[in-house]
């Protein structure tokens, strides 16, 4: 009997010496203490567009501080600034040049992350893109038939293509109704070549633009 | 030879009825000797019974019925030496003077030191139900595919695919949480909350896969609603022996290679031990389809395990280990953002990335998986009809899915961590007694406890959890020669607590569920060839934790799933039935099956796609209705001039949504395959050599919701298949070669439950080799029966 049981106790021992499990297990959290909503993840959060007519910035955003899933993005309304604006309705007026610059954010983090740093920093692997179009001439530029609106973009890559965080818009000579803005920037890795089509959509919002 | 006859005359062996065949021949050599073997305990067919006639010296396996024929054998007297896995080898004489059909009764219960290892196999399947056996000679042309492929064989089982390198087994349209996998005795506790999730096991530790259709819940879990799927390995040896078995497989499109090796033995000296370890590796690249490859689809494997046993002759201890490592890439145009991304892929011809070319590196989006298995188990012989086990597992599992692009942060970029990071930890205990004939009676019954956890590191998508569920059962079969009737009941507890985050407060649900399970079966068998199976039972399972809590972009799906904390539990009444028929030439088996759901838990499309700032996103919410999935597999097979087989099957299945009033999504369209061989011995080397070609035709799945899913089903497609195969012979190694093509005709189509289909045709024509070397290095056990003879 002594035998047999110092059989078994062998064996267990082996066996427990089989499941030398993987290193990883040790860096693993308790389950009731999960990881926190704010983790070392990168997110963008926040969008806001600053349109100057050379003397007054207005500010449009569009923010989604959990990210996708949880509680829908909502259109800004900005305090601290001279103009808020609470829908998605961008008021231009005719005949007038505005100059637009785009401000990403990840305020999911304690300290609020400035995301257009790094889109300028890989400005060769981003573009940002105003109704799908494909930007052409030169200086890079579309035209918005809706609003009859001509967007330049500011801003060049090291590829000198786009990169559209800095927008010159020409409004037309007349008023025009609502029409629908898509603000998109792609993300392009190795295959940003101008247009549209390539990579993954980081960011699209839609916008609504009237000419007063 | 006179000790060996006089050590086993006394065994229980019985020659029921020797039965008049008419004579055919009046020459003396032309005399058919048929041998039928069943159990004596509960009158099972025997299959692998080797027989063998001294005399000739040819040596025949049983098939599945537990018969076998010698054709062409001259009048006189032969020596038959009967072999069965479990039992005692028996010796016979017989004086062949006519046809005859020989029934055996083995006696399946004896044991002795040399063969103690006999009676400890899993406990009995519910023997009422249908069990579908992957064995062998299908098991051989499965090799190289994933366990999901694999089960395509059985008749009523369909995959749930992502490309060529995922596919979740699917019985009877159901998947998931809904099917029980059993990897050698032991729950497979994986993550199966996705679709894109494969279970996590090695096919080529199964030397048998099993299939059992129908609710099964009373012996396996609660939760086994369609179906349970047995993956078994060999028993260990139990005689002083080294033998082992290699297979190599080759595939074209990937440009795919596999190999997996065997060498399993047992020890002359150290009485009682005996052992195994086992490998496989594979790599495969870019898959393609007929038309263009599909960048970033290389698939890497890498998987082992190794398990010691330890018998004496009343007890015995197991223990097992695997780990199954796995990197899948995820074609990267299949890996897309918003709807508008989603629409721009459906309404493209060809994919984004069709420009690619062939390659094995794996790059972003990818996935990243490890699970591993710690068994032990100890079971003890308490007299000659009760035994008993008690066994314990671990199970770990992680799984990482990497998206398509590196933050943009470079010091986050270099960390290159996986944005989903999922671990399971599982233990379960199992404990069951179970009788052998007491009157007519057999039975089991035990108690199984199950404690989970779940932690994620990356981002959130479901919550961590703690799941400790215990279950009680008990089962009684009744077993006479022309009837056997089965009654079960089990009983179960879960409870599940949760913790996650609502904004920045930490939540901590906690569930509870339980509920009573039942079967009820019988078999009825009138003629000897001719049986039915009946069976009816209820299952349950409680609502998983990503039906409740999810709340997010599921990254691969492209959509936005929502779970619903209410949820109540998911309860199946089901009834099977399956009539076998087996005439001279042809074989008939065929099963209807209904499955009436109160609760059935499904995604519903919510109504407006959801705003975020990477644009708008489809939604699904997790629903319950009931529902009702009924439908009827037939399969029957033609043996004509002795060198030719045909299969005929068809799969034929309905589901209904009662409370949307509509089809259920995502379920198999019908579809019907015939299979034609031609084999034939050539000599004593060349065992068998056969041609064999398969034509699949899958009807368009077109009992779908409307405007619920992104794009419409595809058309229906029909595939041709085809092998050339020999098994040779050399010694004692049946050696398996095979030179094998899918998609013969290089056609291209898109399958309804290959969520790949959105994006891209699937793959084409692909030729590939197979080997299979068995190896035996020294079989002492074989050694003793030539010397029998």
């Amino acid at each position: 009997m002594k035998t047999t049981i110092q059989t078994i106790a062998y064996i267990v021992i082996l066996a427990l010496c089989f499941s030398a499990c993987k290193k990883d297990k040790k860096n693993e959290p308790n389950p009731d203490v999960p990881t926190p909503p704010t983790n070392d993840g990168e997110i963008i959060t926040t969008m806001k567009l600053g349109i100057n007519d050379g003397t007054l910035t207005t500010y449009y955003m569009f923010q989604d501080l959990d990210g996708d899933g949880g509680v829908s993005g909502t259109y800004g309304n900005l305090s601290n600034t001279m103009s808020p604006q609470s829908d998605s309705i961008i008021n231009l007026n005719i005949n007038k040049t505005y100059t637009v610059s785009v401000l990403l954010l990840d305020e999911s983090k304690s300290t609020v992350d400035t995301m257009s740093h790094e889109v300028l920093n890989e400005g060769v692997d981003h573009m940002f893109f105003f109704n799908s179009l494909n930007p052409a001439g030169n200086p890079y530029s579309v035209y918005l038939t809706g609003s009859l609106t001509t967007v330049t973009y500011l801003d060049l890559d090291a590829n000198l293509r786009g990169i559209g965080l800095s927008t010159k818009w020409q409004t037309p000579s007349m008023p025009m109704g609502k029409s629908p803005l898509f603000i998109t920037l792609k993300h392009q890795p190795s295959v940003k070549n101008g247009t549209f089509a390539p990579g993954d959509t980081d960011i699209e919002i839609p916008f609504k633009l009237k000419i007063n | 030879m006179e000790f060996y006859i006089k050590k086993h005359i006394p065994v229980l062996l019985y020659l029921l009825f020797l039965a008049n065949f008419k004579l055919r021949s009046q020459d003396t050599c032309y005399k058919n000797l048929t041998v039928r073997v069943i159990d004596l305990d509960n009158g099972n067919e025997l299959e692998n019974t080797l027989v063998t006639i001294n005399e000739i010296k040819q040596t025949q396996a049983t098939n599945a019925h537990g018969n076998i024929t010698f054709n062409k054998l001259c009048s006189g007297t032969y020596k038959i030496l009967i072999q069965h896995e479990g039992c005692h080898d028996s010796i016979l004489s017989i004086d062949l003077k006519k046809d005859y059909k020989l029934v055996i009764k083995l006696p399946h219960s004896n044991y002795e030191l040399s063969q103690i290892e006999v009676i400890d196999k899993l406990p009995d399947i519910i023997k009422t139900q249908t069990v579908y056996d992957l064995k062998e000679k299908e098991l051989d042309q499965t090799r190289g595919k994933s366990l999901g492929e694999a089960l395509k064989l059985v008749n009523g089982v369909t995959t749930l695919n992502t490309g060529s390198s995922i596919s979740k087994p699917m019985i009877h349209g159901m998947q998931g949480y809904r099917i029980l996998i059993l990897n050698n005795g032991i729950r497979q506790e994986g993550q199966q909350w996705g679709n894109e999730h494969a279970p996590e096991i090695d096919p080529f530790i199964a030397q048998k896969i099993s299939v059992i259709k129908g609710a099964n819940a009373v012996r396996y879990g609660s939760d086994a609603m369609a179906g349970v799927i047995l993956v078994e390995p060999n028993d260990l040896p139990d005689t002083a022996s080294l033998t082992g078995e290699v297979n190599l497989v080759g595939l074209s499109n990937g440009k795919t290679g596999v190999a997996s090796g065997i060498l399993q033995g047992y020890f002359d000296r150290l009485k009682g031990f005996s052992w195994r370890v086992q490998g496989t590796l594979k790599k495969g690249g870019n898959i393609n389809s007929p038309n263009y490859y599909l960048k970033n689809t290389g698939v890497q494997e890498s998987n082992f395990s190794y398990a010691l046993n330890y018998h004496r002759k009343n007890w015995g201890i197991e223990t097992y280990y695997s780990q199954f490592n796995t990197k899948i890439g995820i074609f990267s145009s299949a890996h897309v953002g918003n709807l508008t991304d989603l629409k721009a892929a459906f309404n493209s011809s060809k994919p984004q990335d069709s420009l690619a070319t062939f390659s094995y590196d794996i790059a972003r989006p990818y996935q990243d998986i490890t699970h591993e298995l710690v068994k032990s188990k100890f079971h003890l012989h308490i007299t000659n009809k009760w035994k008993a086990y008690i066994q314990y597992a671990y199970q770990y599992n992680i799984r990482k899915e990497y998206d398509k692009h590196l933050p943009r942060n470079n010091a986050l970029a270099e960390l290159n961590k996986p944005e989903l990071d999922y671990r399971i930890t599982s233990q379960t205990i199992d404990a069951v007694v179970e009788h052998l004939n007491i009157k007519s009676f057999r039975g089991q019954f035990g108690g199984s406890y199950l404690n989970q956890q779940n932690v994620y590191l990356g981002r959130f998508f479901i919550p961590n959890y703690i799941n400790n569920s215990w279950g009680l059962f008990a089962s009684e079969r009744f077993v006479k020669q022309h009837i056997e009737v089965e009654a079960g009941i089990r009983y179960d507890q879960k409870n599940l607590k949760s913790f996650y985050y609502i904004g920045n407060k930490l939540v901590k649900p906690e569930l509870n569920f339980n509920n009573l399970s039942w079967n009820l079966g019988c078999i009825l068998k009138p003629k000897t060839n001719l049986n039915f199976f009946i069976n009816m039972g209820s299952a349950w399972r409680a609502p998983s934790p990503n039906e409740l809590y999810s709340n997010g972009l599921h990254q691969g799906a492209g959509a936005i799933e929502r779970g619903d904390a209410n949820l109540k539990t998911e309860q199946v009444y089901n009834i099977t039935g399956t009539g076998v028929y087996q005439l001279k030439k042809m074989d008939v088996e065929l099963t209807v099956y209904h499955n009436q759901f109160t609760n059935f838990i499904y995604m519903e499309p919510g109504s407006e796609p959801e705003l975020t700032i990477r644009g708008a996103f489809p939604v699904f919410n997790y629903k319950q209705t009931n529902a009702r999935i009924s439908g009827f597999d037939g399969k029957i097979t033609n043996h004509f001039f002795n060198h030719f087989q045909l299969i005929s099957k068809a799969m034929i299945l309905r589901a209904w949504n009662y409370s949307a009033n509509n089809y259920l999504i995502y379920m198999p369209s019908d579809r019907y395959s015939v299979d034609i061989k031609a084999h034939t011995k050539i000599s004593k080397k060349v065992n068998e050599i056969y041609i064999q070609g398969s034509y699949q035709y899958i009807t368009k799945q077109w009992r779908v919701p409307v405007n619920i899913d992104f794009v419409n089903p595809p058309n229906g497609y029909g595939l041709l298949n085809a092998e050339i195969g020999a098994y040779l012979k050399f010694g004692n190694q049946q050696l398996n070669m095979a030179l094998t093509a899918t998609n013969l005709m290089n056609t291209i189509y898109r399958d309804y439950l290959d969520r790949f289909r959105y994006f891209t045709d699937a793959q084409g024509r692909n030729i590939g080799i197979r080997i299979k070397v068995p190896i035996t290095i020294y079989d002492k056990k074989n050694k003793q029966k030539e010397s029998i003879l």
